[in-house]
């Protein structure tokens, strides 16, 4: 019987496209372009939600959209008629984007051209919180139709997010949706992350959102290289 | 999975290894994967390599958090309702450890 051996790895699975991502966000940063990473379920309104950021920045900043989807363009074709850039990534199959999938979405758009590009990710709450897509900040939507137990089913999405934005608040009344147990299951995953309420269908809460992402964008364009 | 199996095959081949016997990983235990699924992927991943029928060891990674307020590390789990520093029993802390997945060694004949 042959002897069996043992080889010490100690090596990230992800260290690959950890790599790239951090290449990426050199690169961004070089061209002070924000590159926000948007997560969410299907239906939680990540399209409104850009459609209503656009609305807000597009004479202060200068923004594109990369959309990523199984297949299809229709989210690229609502922003395109909402006046920003939007290129399509259809990621055939795959449920997330990674790094070198941004990097051909930033190359197709010229990211040099842009203060503020938004990564619309594939709706999923599972494998997108696992890749580090070389963006800036991450943020996720939560609609309320999906329910406030959504932290506890996808804990690790909670816990990378920079910032969560609720989505549907209109709807809350019609539900119910416990918001206090909600914020404290995600307090308790991420005691950084802000909370933001607001509804695409009403208006409701897009002030304070653009105005979260306004200062982010110019803090981080304020950032000097070392 | 597949990166997974990329990464043990390369590290097989660099120790001319002519089968993998068994993968130790660490994933946090904040991870949605299952092990079961994990095995099944693999299996179904490496046929026809030297992976093949390789057993995955899979070790949980607890989070560990880092109080604000005392510095003192702590460990934080799904099922807790208020988690705080154990110490000083404040509730601002930060992440310190166990999000990602690992390989750490490999059995090889």
């Amino acid at each position: 019987m042959k002897e069996i051996k043992l080889i010490e790895v100690k090596e990230g699975i992800l260290s690959e496209n950890d790599n790239k991502a951090e290449t990426l966000r050199d690169e961004l940063k070089k061209s002070k372009t924000f590159l926000l990473n948007l997560m969410s379920s299907p239906g939680s309104g990540k399209t409104s939600l850009i459609l209503k950021t656009i609305d807000v920045l597009k004479d202060e900043f200068r923004i594109g959209v990369i959309e990523a989807d199984i297949d299809s363009m229709v989210d690229a074709v609502s922003v395109t008629n909402h006046g920003a850039k939007a290129v399509q990534l259809k990621t055939g199959g795959f449920c997330h984007l990674d790094a070198s999938m941004v990097e051909e979405g930033l190359q197709a758009i010229n990211y040099e051209r842009y203060d503020l590009l938004i990564i619309e990710n594939v709706g999923n709450l599972v494998c997108p919180a696992e890749f580090d897509t070389g963006a800036v900040k991450k943020a996720m939507i939560l609609s309320v139709p999906e329910g406030d137990d959504k932290p506890l089913k996808y804990p690790l999405m909670f816990s990378v997010c920079d910032v969560l934005v609720l989505n549907k608040v209109d709807y809350m009344e019609l539900s119910d949706f416990d918001f206090q147990a909600m914020k404290n299951r995600v307090y308790k995953l991420n005691p950084e992350i802000k909370i933001i309420e607001v509804s695409c269908r009403t208006g409701q809460g897009i002030d304070e959102w653009g105005e979260w992402l306004r200062q982010e964008i110019k803090s981080f364009s304020c950032i000097t290289l070392d | 999975m597949q990166t997974v199996l990329d990464l043990c095959l390369k590290h097989g081949e660099e120790n001319q290894a002519e089968k993998i016997v068994s993968i130790h990983l660490k994933v946090s235990e904040f991870s949605d994967l299952q092990p079961e699924w994990m095995q099944r992927y693999f299996n179904h991943l490496s046929k026809g390599t030297m992976a093949e029928e390789a057993k995955l060891k899979i070790e949980k990674m607890p989070l560990v958090m880092q109080c604000n307020e005392c510095g003192e590390e702590f460990r934080i789990f799904l099922s807790d309702k208020t988690p705080h520093c154990p110490d000083c029993l404040s509730k601002k802390y930060h992440y310190v450890s166990g999000k990602g997945y690992f390989l750490e060694n490999l059995e090889v004949i």
